[in-house]
């Protein structure tokens, strides 16, 4: 819709153009047919004053066969604008007796269009009168009246009418464009002050405005950068008291874990030099169980501690040379042991072979691996687990590096799939009963390939295994 | 040869009744009032005077009383009526065959009723209203009246009688001369209060007269038509919108003082 484009000024404008032109043409149509029937009775009260004025006349002239005085007579008649024509018609035959017609009725041609005549409903007018006196008919007086002057009349009366409402109707739009042209001129400096301030210029505020209803509009503005810039105050106030919680839990998190470790070590020292000292086979089963759960006790505590300094944004990444094809074997082999005593297929690619030497954090990368590497064996009963690693050059300086880590484990049901990157959290409660570990590995994991600049998603089925995929845009070490 | 003779009487018989008619008598009336007038009047009487004699009859007058007396010497009308034919130029053509029914009328020269002028003399210098000079009683027989009294008036010509008493009413002239019946029948209509300074001799009113080309026959059906209007029920509404008694037998000896009427207006 056209309509539904134009502004709020033009809308005013148009809609007031027609209803201000439909009430005006209404009333014209209702002026024009309201002459239309007063000037039709004034014509035909016209033609029958000339017919009552030219009877008695008529009458001494016939009687008297003086048709010459008639005809001077018709001839003086028919100079009227309304009568067309006047005629004496025999009283035996009905033949023309004398007539006249008005001499410049044949170019006298209605100015109005013929659409106009036609719509009026005025049509010529004829009188026929017979002349009788005492009994006697001596013609009949034949009077034919032109609707031109009417008709003129009117056309000229409806012109008027639609110039002097044209010209009102320009006026009246003009005036009116004016007024709210000046009244909305202020909407302006509203809608550049909220630019304004959706630019970031908090300060930003509407000057004083007269137009009342633009200044209650102009006062909710400026109410709302007042109540913006508040607000704004107190979330930063938040933001900081969060980031000071934050640090605050960091550093609780570090402190402890340090203190906890401290006597962890001693813990599991002692229990190495007991297991050292040939215990009973008994004694060697629990210290053996006492080892295991130091062991599990420390990794989670590292765990804790590394996302901790990460999530205080404390990760700072190494840009050196790196071999990533022997860092992803060094995982592999990590977990060679553990593969083979679950019967564990294992299988490792490269493309291209050899891969190209990059720049990253080789420990962290390896770290990633080792626990995604780690999750996949943990997780996997039977199948295989693979390791694939894809370079592509990706412009004159990087190379797109794709890793995708599979097993044929338990899976992870769709739901799932994005929770497992939450901190302390994992597929379901059962996996930690089950399977062990803090639920900090995957979370940890993404944050370092983020950090990396790179993403860490997964694909997986319930029951029929994983896929992780790392994609990393790293920096390649360009060949002497 | 017999049966074709009377064939042929018989078809001259019948072209002669059609020829009779087709032919239109024309009846010429002295302009007394407006033609318009004259014909309200005359035109039924033609309409009546058709009907009982057979004959067709048109309504014939001049402009003005010049027109018509005119017309009436060059032998235009068939039948007349008017008094003029009595004027020495015109007279000896039309014969009278009736007269207009009633008492005989009067010329008569009235004045306003609270005018000043008493007698005939105090007109001197006066402003007069006549008809026209074409007027008998109107006009011939007062005038005769104030040459007699060797008065010298400004007349003014009104064009009828109705036009002389209306100047007359107006107070523009000072006297109006009109018949004794034409001024009764307007002073009661228009209530106008007059006095007559002067009233003539009597006349009779005026005759119908016929030209002398008509048959005797048709002119004797004319005037038994005209002399039986006055006792014929077709007529009866006719005379009585109009109100006038029909005609009276009549002969040219009445009017020989019309005759010396003329004769001393014309000296």
């Amino acid at each position: 819709m056209i309509f539904g484009r134009l502004s709020l000024l033009w809308r005013i404008r148009l809609l007031t153009a027609v209803v201000v032109a439909s009430v005006s043409l209404f009333g014209l149509i209702m002026v024009v047919f309201e002459r239309v029937a007063t000037s039709q009775k004034e014509f035909n009260d016209t033609a029958n004053s000339i017919v009552l004025a030219l009877t008695p006349m008529l009458q001494n002239t016939l009687v008297v066969g003086d048709l010459a005085t008639a005809q001077q007579t018709f001839d003086s008649i028919v100079q009227q604008e309304s009568v067309r024509r006047i005629a004496l018609l025999s009283a035996h035959n009905g033949r023309t007796v004398i007539e006249a017609v008005d001499p410049a009725s044949a170019v006298k041609r209605s100015r109005p269009p013929a659409w106009f005549t036609t719509a009026t409903g005025v049509r010529p007018l004829v009188k026929l009168d017979p002349i009788v006196v005492g009994g006697t008919n001596y013609g009949t007086l034949q009077l034919e009246m032109s609707q031109n002057k009417l008709v003129n009349g009117l056309w000229r009366s409806t012109i008027l009418f639609l110039a002097v409402g044209l010209i009102c109707l320009t006026g009246i739009v003009v005036v009116m464009g004016l007024v709210l042209g000046r009244g909305l001129a202020p909407l302006r400096l509203v809608t550049d002050s909220a630019r304004r301030l959706a630019a970031g210029d908090w300060s930003e505020r509407i000057p004083p405005v007269e137009v009342p209803e633009i200044a209650v509009v102009a006062d909710a503005f400026n109410q709302m950068g007042e109540d913006i810039v508040r607000r704004q105050a107190d979330l930063v106030r938040a933001k900081e008291a969060a980031e000071a919680a934050n640090r605050a839990k960091a550093t609780f998190l570090g402190t402890m874990s340090h203190e906890i470790r401290t006597p962890l070590n001693g813990i599991m020292g002692m229990t190495d030099l007991l297991l050292a000292s040939q215990p009973t086979e008994e004694q060697c089963g629990y210290l053996e169980l006492v080892k295991s759960s130091a062991d599990t006790l420390l990794a989670i505590l590292s765990d804790i501690l590394d996302y901790s300094n990460i999530d205080s944004g404390r990760l700072s990444l190494a840009s050196l040379p790196i071999d990533l094809m022997e860092i992803a074997n060094e995982v592999v082999e990590q977990f060679a042991f553990r593969c083979r005593n679950k019967n564990l297929a294992t299988r490792i690619t490269f493309s291209p072979d050899p891969l190209p030497t990059l720049l990253g954090d080789a420990a962290r990368l390896s770290q990633v691996l080792t626990n995604l590497y780690g999750n996949a064996v943990k997780f996997t009963q039977f199948g295989e687990i693979s390791l694939a690693i894809k370079a592509e050059r990706h412009g004159p300086t990087h190379s797109r590096v794709q890793i995708d880590i599979a097993d044929t484990g338990v899976g992870i049901a769709p739901e799932n799939l994005e929770s497992i990157f939450d901190p302390f959290s994992q597929a379901d409660g059962s996996i930690t009963r089950r399977f062990g570990g803090a639920g900090l590995g995957l979370a940890i994991s993404r944050r370092i390939v983020e950090t990396m600049g790179g993403q860490l998603t997964a694909d997986s089925a319930l029951g029929r295994g994983s896929t992780f995929h790392i994609s990393l845009d790293m920096p390649t070490v360009l060949e002497a | 040869m017999r049966a074709l003779l009377v064939g042929v009487a018989l078809l001259f018989g019948a072209m002669s009744f059609a020829s009779a008619q087709e032919r239109v008598l024309s009846f010429g009336v002295l302009n007394q009032q407006s033609p318009a007038k004259t014909a309200e009047l005359w035109n039924p009487i033609l309409h009546y005077l058709s009907d009982v004699t057979g004959l067709r009859f048109q309504l014939k007058m001049g402009a003005t009383v010049q027109d018509t007396d005119a017309m009436m010497g060059r032998g235009e009308f068939d039948l007349l009526y008017t008094n003029h034919c009595f004027q020495k130029k015109y007279d000896g053509t039309y014969k009278v065959i009736a007269r207009w029914a009633g008492p005989p009328i009067y010329g008569v020269i009235a004045v306003n009723a609270d005018s000043p002028i008493k007698e005939l003399k105090a007109l001197s210098g006066k402003r007069v209203a006549f008809p026209s000079t074409g007027a008998f009683v109107a006009y011939a027989v007062p005038m005769a009246a104030l040459r007699a009294a060797q008065v010298k008036v400004e007349p003014v010509y009104a064009g009828n009688q109705e036009g002389a008493l209306a100047q007359l009413k107006a107070r523009q002239v000072d006297a109006a001369a009109v018949n004794s019946r034409f001024l009764t029948r307007y002073a009661a209509k228009q209530r106008l209060r007059y006095r007559e300074v002067f009233t003539s001799e009597a006349f009779a009113d005026l005759p119908v007269v016929i030209h002398p080309r008509i048959p005797t026959a048709e002119a004797d059906a004319i005037r038994n038509a005209l002399l039986s209007m006055k006792h014929d029920p077709r007529a009866t509404t006719m005379l009585e919108r109009n109100s006038f008694s029909g005609f009276d037998a009549a002969s040219d000896s009445d009017y020989d003082n019309a005759r010396k009427i003329y004769a001393k207006i014309h000296e």
